[in-house]
């Protein structure tokens, strides 16, 4: 590529970013841009709530792909839903009602 | 070492050793140690349990726990290669790489090695399964990694095409030879919708899953893993795309990034500007240009 042309093609990224920057700063929360093509949306909300497995009432995240949980704090990774609930009596004893 | 440091120790070592295949605590230890004499040292039998009953309840719980969350973070894989198969792999899989991390959000983060090394579960669809796997655990990471902060005007102010633009440490892109990403969002629509307690439902659901993954065909994509407003997107890339991104992360200058996002590109040389312009302010507007 050409010198010349490699400017170009750099100014012409910057000028991009800079708009998007300022689309990114007037946004509020929650607003739809039309700038913005995030993708399609990972899965659909009532997937959150099922649980088919055969292990049903182990090792379910509450908050899982609720948004609870970003920026790597790991805080809901492995917590009972069914914790405390009175769903997983393994040890012979029935729960007091 | 403290006695309650060797009884967590021997506690962890009962508990975190893997099951028997009828899901029960194994009598003897691959190390030969026999868990009937190990419990009754440190646990009490009660009027309903063994000593090593009441032991195995922790073994059991344990590795449940990591069964659930595997199934969880897997369940695209897990329509690929069959849930008997999957069953297997699982627990073969957690065996070999068991959890080394506080965080159940590591499980499977060397699946896919291990799956490279164990060719019989990537058998008869091996690109299909590594595809699916790979997409699952970029999901993962994209879900929770951190979030940079964003680049500010100076910052904006100093960019040349010797810059080195860094991305959000939660974006992912992926090189695939299957469109997995629709197969995983119809898959978890599916699981998703009403009537779970039906037999005939469920089975009826395992059918269409059945006839989804058999009828997909191959087709070569690029796509970003990402995080917006606290959910996960699949977004589609352009061949370009995918270079520029992939040049970027590497650590190449923004100037040769753009030069290797064009080697034997399509695009004409007329259009290339307004399409990094494009391009870019997306980009920037979902905010993966970071300090």
């Amino acid at each position: 590529m050409k010198h010349s042309m490699k400017t170009l093609m750099v100014a012409a990224a910057v000028s991009g970013l800079l708009s998007g920057a300022a689309t990114l700063q007037a946004a509020t929360p929650h607003s739809t841009n039309p700038v913005l093509k995030a993708g399609k949306a990972s899965f659909g909300s009532a997937s959150l709530h099922q649980d088919t497995s055969k292990h049903s009432c182990k090792g379910k995240n509450d908050c899982k792909g609720q948004g609870g949980c970003k920026a790597g704090d790991n805080g809901c990774k492995g917590k009972n839903s069914c914790k405390g609930k009175g769903g997983c009596a393994t040890d012979g004893s029935k729960h007091p009602s | 070492m403290s006695e309650l440091l060797e009884l967590q120790r021997r506690v962890a070592a009962a508990i975190m050793h893997p099951l028997t295949r009828n899901e029960t605590m194994p009598r003897r230890r691959r190390d030969g140690v026999s868990n009937t004499s190990e419990a009754a040292t440190y646990i009490k039998p009660n009027d309903r349990l063994s000593s090593f009953e009441r032991l195995e309840i922790y073994n059991r719980q344990y590795w449940f726990r990591l069964y659930s969350c595997f199934e969880e973070d897997f369940p695209g894989l897990k329509a690929v290669v069959g849930a008997q198969k999957f069953e297997l792999l699982m627990r073969d899989y957690l065996t070999d790489c068991p959890s080394q991390s506080f965080t159940l959000r590591n499980l499977g983060s060397r699946l896919e090695s291990w799956l490279l090394e164990h060719p019989e579960y990537l058998d008869p669809r091996r690109q299909l399964v590594l595809d699916m796997c790979r997409l699952e655990w970029a999901h993962i990471e994209a879900f929770d990694e951190a979030e940079n902060p964003l680049l500010d005007a100076d910052d904006l102010a100093t960019i040349d095409e010797h810059s080195l633009l860094h991305l959000q440490p939660y974006l992912r892109i992926l090189e695939l030879q299957y469109p997995v990403e629709d197969l995983l969002i119809a898959l978890r629509s599916e699981s998703g919708s009403g009537d779970a307690s039906s037999n005939n439902a469920s089975a009826a659901r395992k059918t269409r899953r059945v006839r989804r993954v058999a009828a997909l065909e191959p087709e070569h994509i690029f796509l970003a893993v990402h995080r917006h407003e606290n959910s996960v997107y699949y977004k589609r890339l352009d061949r370009e795309d995918y270079l520029l991104l992939k040049a970027l992360l590497s650590g190449a200058s923004l100037g040769n990034a753009i030069e290797t996002a064009f080697v034997d590109s399509v695009i004409p040389e007329e259009d290339r500007g307004r399409w990094l312009q494009q391009i870019f302010t997306s980009w920037s507007a979902l905010g993966w240009f970071t300090r």
